[in-house]
């Protein structure tokens, strides 16, 4: 029921509408009765005739197609079957006429009139083929967005025998000319395309001329950037070579139309390609079936051993664990927990026994694991001083993916200052500068574009994740990211190894489950952030000491902690929790205002964190 | 240029209608021989299981009370080969097939020898294809909804490790598109945030949401967020309710349904009412239809539980506060109530932010 107006009308007009309607609907419903009963009973005669029209009101009806393909299908077997019986009848003649006295004029006669037979014979299923082609055409003009008929058509054209490909892009170029963002139309000339083999360098003049028609034509950019992918993997060019085209293209569209939103995700893209460079490793990254280990981390302490993947499974793909002492080896069976719910790249584990031991090692012999998994046996000494151990394999990828800064030509810079400055106020140009340029026209967007502040806001967030994580020191227990407006914590298990974190005076809104992964963090400082509250799922194994002073907790707020096993005190003042709460909490509520620094001078860890 | 939008007019509702909506529902239930009703025969037991769901989430079903009557058009539909047509008559189709199995879920009947489940699993399986992809039905049309279809349906009844989820998988990655992070319906196909839901449901299901750039998806699916509050489908169409799902189902699952502005998407739904008749539109001031009015109430579930506790008023706050002791939370993966598939114990990821 899309876009169809509400119309009031009176009530005289409202009834001659009705009874037309049902009028209309008795006469649809008795002939699609009469077709279902047909098809039951194998009567096949002038179904052809009966459907059309009934598809001719309701195109969407699948069953209807389904019955047509039936019959035409009939009908090629039958066509086939003629044609086999003609081929052995003409050999059988051409036998014949071996045997015989040779008469070539007669043989080629024969011959002659039994290809023109076969040809007929095919000549009737062709034409069978073209009417049902003639009438999805006319289904298209009257509901150019349904499935089910551009489905119908490609299985015509997959069912004939000389099918027409010119006068498919035709058709499509019709029905694009209509409405240029079809997406069912598209998908059939892509099918087309890959059916018949057509030349991709027509298909990218073709999107070229649909762009300078109209820029505001996402469609054909989107199309234009997979067919150069495309033609960039199969060696039909080396995208490198057409970047600087490209650029120039998306340029004088988005300097045309600023607020058009089209040529901007084009523009985007090609700054990621990163002047086409990145094209084929931007493709291959997504089509990675391999899941790696990132890091391990071993805390002596707590006998805490936490693996970190760079995908999430539902069980920890080491399953297990060969534990080295001095003269002896055990395997118990693990027990892995998720640092998330049921789906975690984080794992972690505490062995049982207090005995030092020298090394771990860790196995994949799970065969069910959705992924390929990297190293399915790994080694790791343990025997060290530190009090926490980390061996790390691979720097997070996800660090290159900062706010995606990317970078252009100057005199390309330049151009995209000079837009800003005629069109300060264009969200667009704004956020193009902000993955090149310079993170401050962050804070300009969320008072452009005030309806994604939260996304602006988190993006913010991620950059200062990322700087703090580029410039912090490794082997320090302290984190410290006070006051940077954070609104959310992004890369968490590249700070697994702290035990204290200070996020005081930041724009937290909840206590998410993204901070589970803080496996060994011991003391938590959320002060002065607007935490409203802690979701059901949030759980930090270690946790001894939680700060949440002056945000907006309410009194059901607490109990949501008791998932913290260790939780041992709490620090509230400043929230609207009331002193007498009747809920039984297993931790110290403390309701007296306490400093920072006094909570670092208590609690602040001298761990030391040795990397491998 | 204009941006295509909607204007929001004073004069369109701004209160849920609850009982309009339900009443609504239950009459379109009883009205079978209604002209909309035999015209969309052919998607009949989709349309049931919108109507049932959308009464379920405010707790009405027992205003359509014809639950036999389904089970039996239900039994009647499975095909020899497993499959489930949309209506009697009509031929099986995975689309019916997963609704007839959202429908058994929702009214606790699935091990009610209602259906041959064995022959279900094995249509299911019999679509698979090499490259991983299914049919539709024995057609061949191919499309990552039907991905979706194959696995939420084995997924409700358990039996997900029937097929090559390995190869299902990368086929619907085929689908991804670098340009916007987005899915289309095949390799090469345009992204579109109803195929978007549907790629990102299939790989939630299937735990390998870690293959997909969260960032980047989800901030093309907070740009669909228009002026007017609604949400578009793709960059430079119209707002349309269904998207309130599509769109905001797609976000949740990422973790970042917070990327969008509540309050504008919040005015924009309850504008899609119809004052007199119940039930929703795709936009404010069309004709309503069961399809939207799911959507509709869907969207606002995941709104009022889902967003976060930070109100930007006291208005705000009161009406949320209502809204979440009457619409029940929806499972954004399977678009069923939450407590059904806690009861299932079904296993999903979801991501967090």
């Amino acid at each position: 029921m899309h876009g169809r107006l509400k119309v009031k009308t009176t009530a005289e007009k409202e009834r001659e509408k009705r009874i037309e309607k049902e009028e209309k609907c008795k006469h649809f419903k008795a002939g699609l009765d009469k077709a279902f009963q047909m098809r039951e009973k194998g009567d096949n005669q002038n179904a052809l005739s009966l459907t059309a029209p009934l598809l001719m009101t309701n195109p969407d009806v699948y069953t209807l197609w389904n019955y047509r393909r039936e019959i035409i299908l009939e009908f090629k077997s039958q066509v086939q079957c003629k044609l086999e019986t003609e081929t052995v009848e003409t050999s059988k003649n051409n036998s014949e006429n071996d045997v015989k006295p040779k008469d070539d004029n007669s043989n080629d006669l024969s011959d002659d009139m039994n290809k023109s037979k076969s040809d007929e014979t095919q000549n009737e299923f062709e034409i069978l083929c073209e009417n049902e082609l003639e009438l999805t055409s006319s289904c298209l003009l009257k509901n150019p967005k349904s499935y089910c008929v551009w489905h119908h058509r490609a299985w015509v054209l997959q069912t004939m025998e000389k099918p027409n490909f010119k006068r498919e892009i035709m058709l499509c170029n019709q029905f694009l000319e209509m409405d240029e963002r079809n997406f069912h139309c598209w998908d059939y000339r892509r099918f087309i395309h890959d059916f018949a083999k057509l030349d991709i360098n027509e298909e990218l003049q073709y999107t070229l001329r649909k762009i300078e028609q109209n820029f505001s034509n996402f469609s054909s950019w989107y199309y234009r950037s997979s067919l150069f992918t495309e033609a960039h993997i199969r060696g039909v060019l080396n995208f490198c070579d057409h970047w600087e085209k490209e650029y120039n293209l998306v340029e004088n569209a988005v300097f045309t139309d600023p607020n058009d939103q089209s040529p901007w995700f084009y523009h985007k893209w090609l700054l990621a390609t990163n002047h086409g460079e990145n094209i084929i490793s931007f493709a291959e990254s997504i089509e990675s079936n391999e899941i790696s280990l990132q890091k391990v981390i071993y805390d002596k302490q707590n006998r805490v051993l936490i693996t970190v993947f760079d995908k999430s499974t539902i069980n920890c793909p080491y399953d297990v664990i060969d534990i080295e002492f001095e003269n002896e080896v055990k395997s118990p069976s693990p027990q892995w927990f998720s640092a998330l719910n049921d789906y975690s790249r984080i794992w972690h584990l505490t062995f049982p026994f207090q005995k030092p031991f020298q090394s771990i090692t860790l196995k994949c012999t799970n065969k069910e694991l959705p992924y390929e998994i990297r190293d399915s046996k790994l080694l790791f000494p343990v025997d060290f001083t530190a009090d926490t151990l980390v061996h790390s394999f691979k720097d997070n990828d996800l660090l290159n993916d900062s706010f995606e800064r990317k970078s252009l030509k100057k005199d390309q810079i330049l151009n995209l200052r000079c837009l800003r400055d005629m069109e300060p106020d264009n969200k667009w140009v704004n956020l193009a500068l902000a993955s090149i340029d310079n993170l401050d026209n962050l804070k300009d967007l969320i008072n452009l574009d005030p309806i994604r502040r939260n996304y602006y806001n988190d993006q913010k967030s991620k950059e200062m994740c990322i700087n703090f994580i580029k410039t912090m020191d490794k082997c320090s227990p302290i984190g410290v990211m006070k006051s940077r407006g954070l609104t959310c914590l992004y890369f968490g298990d590249a700070l697994i190894h702290l035990s204290f974190l200070d996020l005081s005076q930041n724009g937290l809104q909840k206590l998410s489950v993204a901070f589970n992964e803080l496996i060994l963090l011991e003391t938590f400082i959320l002060d002065e952030n607007q935490i409203t509250n802690i979701s059901e799922g949030f759980r930090l194994p270690m946790l001894k000491v939680i700060s949440l002073q002056n945000n907006r907790l309410n009194s059901k707020s607490l109990s949501t902690l008791n998932k913290c096993s260790n939780l041992r005190t709490v620090y509230i003042f400043g929230n609207e929790i009331g002193e007498n709460n009747e809920q039984k909490i297993p931790f110290e509520v403390v309701q007296e205002e306490i400093s920072v620094q006094d909570l670092q001078l208590t609690y602040g860890s001298n761990k030391i964190i040795q990397y491998l | 240029m204009l941006t295509k939008d909607v204007e929001i007019k004073d004069e369109y509702p701004k209160e849920f209608l609850l009982e309009k909506h339900a009443q609504y529902l239950a009459n379109y239930a009883k009205n079978k021989d209604g002209y909309e009703q035999i015209t969309l025969e052919y998607l009949r037991m989709s349309g049931i299981y919108w109507g049932l769901t959308a009464m379920d989430l405010i707790d009405r079903t027992s205003l359509l009370g014809h639950k036999s009557e389904i089970l039996e058009l239900i039994k009647q539909c499975q095909h020899e080969c497993g499959g489930i047509s949309s209506s009697v008559g009509h031929d099986p189709h995975i689309l019916h097939t997963l609704s007839a199995i959202q429908i058994l879920t929702i009214y606790d009947a699935i091990n009610d020898n209602v259906i041959d489940l064995n022959k279900v699993v094995t249509y299911i399986k019999s679509l698979q294809q090499k490259d991983g992809s299914f049919f539709g039905d024995k057609w061949g049309e191919i499309d990552v909804r039907f991905s979706f279809c194959a696995i939420a349906s084995l997924s409700l009844l358990n039996r997900l490790h029937e097929i090559d989820i390995n190869s299902a998988i990368s086929f619907v990655m085929k689908c991804n598109n670098l340009i916007d992070g987005g899915f289309g319906s095949r390799p090469g196909s345009e992204s579109h945030a109803g195929l978007v839901y549907c790629a990102l449901g299939a790989l939630s299901l299937t735990g390998q949401l870690d293959r997909i750039n969260a960032d980047l998806l989800g901030w093309w699916l907070c740009e669909r967020q228009l002026p007017s509050g609604g949400l578009n489908g793709r960059p430079e169409k119209l707002p349309d309710l269904c998207y309130s799902w599509w769109v905001l189902a797609s976000l949740q699952i990422l973790g970042r349904l917070h990327w969008i502005d509540r309050n504008k998407l919040m005015r924009f739904i309850t504008a899609c009412q119809d004052e007199e008749s119940g039930g929703f539109s795709d936009r404010p001031g069309n004709l309503v239809d069961p399809f939207h009015t799911l959507f509709g109430i869907a969207g606002i579930s995941l709104l009022i539980h889902e967003y976060g506790d930070s109100y930007d008023s006291e208005a705000t706050a009161v009406q949320m506060t209502k809204l979440k002791s009457c619409v029940k939370l929806i499972n954004p993966v399977l678009c069923m109530p939450q407590c059904l598939i806690d009861k299932l114990n079904i296993k999903m990821q979801l991501l967090k932010l």
